[in-house]
């Protein structure tokens, strides 16, 4: 099963990897607290080496969408993840066309 | 037919073109009070001149507001309104003194599609003003801040460091130094801080501790 | 004139106590820097936006007098009439009679 938790679609353009990265996004969000905590106790020199243990089995059960490094940048626009501007969420192109047109304030050609 | 009231209103519009060499024509005449109009209220008298300021006498720092915009002429107008926000409160206010400005810069490739050698450079600088408060109540500065945020413009952006002096807690003391070594895990056993998060991670963290699996 | 290890080291902890830090001489390793960093889901999870953004179906319920368009809906109903106009439009539904005379037809 690919989406084995429900999810609410993002609002603006859909593909289906960016319905995927999103869905990713999501899961990391509502486990972050559970995975910071195992990664705390498994870390934790202080605490008994049998809590320890159990922590990190834990959280290498969880399943691969509660990590962040499943999480990569997209463009919003169009959904291409390559030459992704991160200050404006916009691959390359689309950030060329948008900056060109007037409509990411304060963007303008740069002559240096 | 229009009074002389409504003739401000109703002034045709005047195409006045931006010229590139401004600096090589005459300077901006200062505007001068209107004298024919001798019962004008001081407070708007004083919109002809510069921002009054009050002095600052004890030097406790209490609010440091950070302008900033892509665009000096709203960023300057808001600068000057929020000086005179802070002159009728009350409050002394220094500044505004013009922080380094930001320069991004962003290559990209020209085309959609290879090409990779014509690039096209763009950039944005990010203009900014600071603006520091002394010597005030906290019921001042609150009511400041919220008078700016009502009349905040467009395309100027407003950050505030707040400072309060706290007393220091016996509290936290009593809490550290009663650590026991309990097998029942408690608030003692795991770092204190008081920030939201980490009450929300100690809480799934001693919820975890003390849940079945753990024992 | 030097001063003694303990002392210094109950000065420290003094200090870390008054300015609310960890105190940890020894250097064990107590997972503090995990709890130290802040948590990030609430801006990784917006990155595409409120999932609860208004879209076009909920205009008219919010307000039911005003007639909107989408312009992109719109697009399509006219180039969908326009193909009907010309007799290109989609084929229409068999019925259940036509159907198995079709299949009889095939199987022949």
């Amino acid at each position: 099963m690919r989406f084995p938790v429900k999810t609410k679609l993002p609002p603006l353009f859909q593909t289906v990897h960016i319905i995927r990265d999103n869905f990713k996004r999501q899961q990391f969000k509502d486990n972050e607290l559970l995975t910071k905590a195992l990664k705390f106790m498994a870390r934790n020199t202080t605490l008994p080496s049998k809590t320890r243990l159990q922590a990190q089995l834990k959280l290498n059960a969880l399943p691969n969408y509660v990590h962040f490094t499943q999480v990569k940048n997209r463009c919003v626009a169009s959904g291409s993840a390559r030459h992704v501007i991160s200050d404006f969420r916009l691959c390359r192109q689309q950030f060329r066309s948008k900056a060109l047109s007037g409509d990411l304030p304060g963007v303008k050609k740069g002559v240096w | 037919m229009l009074t002389s009231k409504c003739s401000l209103l109703y002034r045709p519009s005047v195409y006045t073109p931006l010229l590139r060499l401004q600096s090589t024509l005459a300077p901006p005449t200062q505007p001068t009070v209107p004298v024919n109009k001798p019962d004008l209220p001081i407070n708007v008298k004083a919109l002809y001149f510069p921002p009054q300021k009050i002095p600052v006498s004890h030097g406790h720092l209490k609010l440091d507001i950070q302008l900033r915009s892509y665009n000096t002429n709203n960023l300057e107008f808001f600068t000057d309104f929020v000086q005179r926000a802070a002159f009728y409160l009350g409050v002394p206010m220094t500044g505004p003194k013009p922080l380094p400005k930001r320069h991004e810069t962003w290559t990209v490739i020209k085309s959609p599609f290879v090409h990779a050698k014509s690039k096209e450079n763009f950039e944005r600088f990010t203009h900014k003003r600071l603006l520091r408060c002394w010597d005030t109540n906290d019921e001042i500065i609150d009511l400041l801040l919220s008078y700016i945020s009502k009349h905040s413009i467009a395309g100027v952006g407003v950050k505030c460091n707040l400072f309060k002096n706290e007393p220091i807690t016996m509290q936290s003391w009593a809490h550290s130094t009663a650590q026991t070594n309990n097998i029942q895990f408690d608030n003692t056993s795991i770092p204190q801080d008081q920030s939201e998060n980490d009450t929300l991670i100690n809480s799934k963290i001693i919820e975890l501790l003390n849940s079945k699996e753990f024992k | 004139m030097a001063v003694a290890k303990e002392r210094l080291l109950k000065l420290y902890e003094l200090s870390a106590k008054i300015f609310d830090q960890n105190f940890n001489p020894t250097g064990v390793r107590t997972g503090s820097q995990i709890l130290a960093k802040r948590l990030k889901g609430p801006t990784v999870a917006n990155y595409y936006g409120n999932p609860d953004w208004i879209k076009f179906k909920h205009l008219s319920t919010l307000y039911p007098d005003v007639q909107f368009v989408d312009p992109v809906e719109q697009y399509r109903l006219d180039k969908v009439a326009g193909l009907k106009r010309r007799g290109k439009g989609a084929p229409k539904k068999m019925k259940k009679a036509d159907m198995a005379t079709k299949k009889g037809k095939g199987k022949k």
